[in-house]
């Protein structure tokens, strides 16, 4: 018996979206979120291979993508939580742990990577742009990238200079240079800025 | 088949042949919509048909549609109110509802053809239709054989566990 047409169209589709050009794959892959682009790396060895190439990153970076809304549990949150059983230890590290963004797109909340990485100074999570998070420990400034588990820490301002916790941070973004600046207002502990 | 940009009886007219020997007739401004023809046309001029080995005709005429709705936008006319942007996206976005392997064919004619607003149209297209699904999903939407051991796939889904939660 003849197939079908439908069988026939289903054929013929079959095989055409595995041979799409590289340069367009990867056009459309740059166009999902940083969740669904780790989905979308489990689908092939080529989709995984062409979303982890510097090409793609560069592509990637440059497309705008709806920011996510971030927020963090706080330990006193967890604490008050009827369902948590309170415990210090557990608390501790359910602050690294309840990280999500919320997503304007499709209006859900997204949970985000682990924070297990970072140093465990009583951070507090201060300003947050392009992906990159600053959390402000007892004097000195962290960024961390959250998708790519680094932390660096920022210099301090000048010797024995602290930040207070009444400081404004906030992180700008040039596109153009790929570069970010980190400003600070507010008074630190010898003298104000 | 003639695609009528506008009426304007001086505008000069460009021919096309698509890969199965159909002639298409448009207006200069239309073709301008593509980057590869508006160079073809600056070196060999409008007498000569232009011959587009890897487009069939049912994708070309697809193709030239886009290209007179966006090149008609882009002029304006004393008689009627100027297309709005909110036209014009219902209008794209009926453009891309058809099936995936018009789709694809789309694609390749606009990425040859170097349309960059309906390449990336299309593209966008193809990315709505995959957000939020899984792979196994996106395997069965797009036709893709899936060519990870149990292993490999599990170890790719340990490093960004999170984003499968």
């Amino acid at each position: 018996m003849a197939s079908s047409p439908e069988q026939n169209e289903s054929v013929s589709t079959s095989d055409v979206w595995s041979m799409l050009p590289k340069d367009i794959a990867m056009r459309v892959l740059a166009r999902l979120s940083v969740p669904q682009l780790f989905r979308a790396r489990t689908v092939c060895k080529q989709w995984n291979l062409l979303t982890s190439s510097p090409e793609f990153l560069n592509l990637f970076s440059g497309q705008s993508h709806e920011p996510y809304f971030p927020i963090m549990t706080s330990r006193s949150f967890m604490a008050r939580c009827p369902d948590q059983q309170y415990n210090p230890e557990q608390a501790v590290n359910s602050l690294f742990n309840g990280f999500f963004g919320y997503n304007h797109t499709t209006e859900t909340w997204q949970r985000l990577p682990p924070l297990d990485f970072l140093p465990r100074q009583g951070l507090m999570l201060v300003a947050a742009a392009e992906g990159i998070l600053c959390f402000q420990g007892n004097s000195t400034l962290f960024l961390c990238n959250p998708v790519a588990r680094t932390c660096i820490e920022l210099p301090q301002f000048a010797p024995n200079w602290s930040l207070l916790r009444t400081c404004s941070v906030n992180i700008l973004v040039d596109h153009l240079t790929k570069s970010y600046r980190v400003v600070v207002v507010g008074n630190v502990r010898s003298g104000s800025l | 088949m003639h695609f009528q940009g506008s009426p304007n009886m001086a505008e000069k007219r460009v021919k096309l042949i698509s890969s199965d020997n159909d002639e298409f007739e448009v207006d200069e401004a239309v073709a301008f919509e593509s980057e590869t023809l508006r160079n073809m046309i600056q070196d060999t001029g409008t007498n000569v048909p232009i011959s587009i080995p890897n487009v069939s005709s049912d994708i070309l005429a697809k193709v030239l549609e886009y290209c007179s709705y966006h090149a008609e936008t882009m002029e304006t006319h004393d008689d009627k109110p100027p297309i709005t942007d909110a036209q014009i996206r219902e209008w794209d976005a009926d453009f891309v509802d058809v099936h995936p392997a018009t789709l694809y064919s789309l694609i390749l004619a606009a990425n040859y053809l170097n349309i960059k607003n309906l390449l990336d149209l299309i593209c966008q297209a193809v990315a709505n239709n995959i957000r939020g699904k899984t792979a196994v999903e996106i395997r069965k939407i797009l036709h893709i054989q899936d060519d990870f051991t149990y292993e490999e796939e599990m170890e790719i889904r340990r490093e960004t566990k999170w984003a499968f939660d």
